[in-house]
């Protein structure tokens, strides 16, 4: 099992970063830190830039909704990055599905009827992979979610504005016109 | 036979503003079919049927495919050229020596089966689809000011790929409620007596109509809702 040199080192300084932060309880700093990834996650598109992207902001929600953080989960943190030290990836995959695992747990203990705070995560990570220019149905097949979540929170943001501005507007609008004349 | 083909955005769009009602009254003025591919009714029907989300939408959209206003592309052709578009298109870009994927195969499928259709017209509300069709230099950008690195472009492959799909016109679900405000399909959303309560009903329900399909996703600026707004201004009164 390979891991790419430059994710590799991304990711372990990551991990490190979110074990600082999350004993401080410092939501903001772990989405920053899960946003770093996003650059990987959309040019390599490998399943460990996306994941931990994923999971260190399901974490910052965590945190925001329930002002602590369980031990296990900064020690699961912690077997994942003396993984990645020592190279073993399926390793560091294991203890980052645990992650997820204990997120879940979270949820159904909260009384959800789906996995929200991971797919939450999700979609928000899916729309920044969109914003840097991924179209909307990679993104979602990236991510595991579908088009019609990744729409509606789109939606909501800037990042839906459009980067090119030909033809205009009015040349868009006279086009439809002459299909339907 | 006329066509245009459709994208699963823009049909989500409509979908989730309750704007379906319009492609049949749309097709009954346009000369020709619209049609989806089985990609698109993949993520259209049947993922949600498979969940507790959106099942309910995918329910709303399945009468307009059984009734034959949105026809599915069948077409052994329309993968091998989707195949074909989908390798240059994600072989185009490339930073930190690593080739961008930016599409999807699916999104490559509705190109072509435009292409296979010789259709007049494709729908997408996702913007990288459309800008890689209609000005890839500005997608390259795009790339490069996000990632913040330097995004190198494969001109023989951009070239390549403008030469198969540059001619496509693209439009968004945006224009289609456009028209459809002013060919009147929107009307049924005024009651008579409506304007006993609010002022300006016709100028609401455009506005409304456009800044909903906006916040369902669709690839618009705030600026081109305002000039859409103005350039159909004579419509209001």
């Amino acid at each position: 099992m390979q891991m790419n040199h430059k994710i590799r080192a991304d990711i372990l300084s990551i991990l490190r970063d979110a074990i600082r932060v999350l004993e401080e309880k410092d939501s903001y700093s772990l989405r920053q830190l899960s946003d770093h990834s996003i650059h990987n996650a959309s040019i390599f598109q490998d399943s460990h830039s996306i994941s931990i992207a994923v999971v260190i902001y399901a974490l910052s929600k965590i945190i925001d909704r329930m002002a602590r953080i369980e031990p296990q989960v900064i020690e699961a943190l912690k077997w994942a990055k003396d993984k990645l030290e020592q190279n073993d990836i399926p390793g560091y995959e294991a203890e980052l599905t645990s992650l997820v695992r204990l997120i879940s747990d979270f949820d159904s203990r909260m009384g959800k009827y789906t996995h929200q705070v991971i797919s939450e995560a999700r979609i928000k990570k899916g729309s920044r992979i969109y914003e840097h220019g991924i179209s909307l149905a990679q993104t979602a097949k990236l991510l595991g979610t579908t088009q019609w979540e990744l729409m509606r929170y789109i939606g909501q943001t800037t990042i839906a504005d459009g980067f090119n501005d030909k033809p205009s507007m009015r040349q868009r609008l006279d086009f439809t016109r002459g299909l339907f004349r | 036979m006329s066509s245009i083909v459709f994208d699963a955005g823009p049909i989500i769009s409509l979908t989730l503003n309750n704007l379906l009602h319009i492609l049949p009254e749309l097709k009954l003025r346009y000369n020709g079919d619209f049609y989806i591919t089985r990609e698109v009714y993949r993520e259209l029907i049947e993922q949600p049927l498979g969940t507790k989300k959106y099942k309910f939408e995918a329910m709303q959209i399945l009468p307009y495919i059984a009734s034959g206003t949105l026809k599915i592309v069948e077409h052994d052709g329309v993968k091998a050229v989707a195949a074909g578009l989908e390798h240059s298109a994600n072989r185009a870009f490339s930073a930190e020596r690593n080739h961008i994927r930016i599409v999807h195969p699916a999104d490559m499928e509705v190109v072509a089966a435009a292409l296979h259709l010789s259709s007049e017209a494709v729908v997408f509300d996702e913007r990288t689809t459309r800008t890689l069709i209609e000005d890839p230099i500005a997608l390259k950008n795009h790339l490069a000011r996000k990632l913040h690195t330097d995004v190198i472009m494969d001109e023989d492959k951009v070239k390549d790929i403008s030469k198969q799909i540059g001619h496509l016109k693209v439009i968004r679900s945006f224009e289609l409620v456009a028209l459809a405000f002013e060919l009147g399909f929107l009307d049924k959303f005024i009651a008579p007596g409506e304007e006993i309560y609010v002022t300006g009903l016709k100028s609401k329900l455009l506005e409304g109509a456009l800044w909903s399909i906006k916040l369902s996703g669709c690839s618009v600026s705030q600026e081109e809702i305002e000039e859409t707004l103005s350039l159909l201004g004579d419509k209001l009164l």
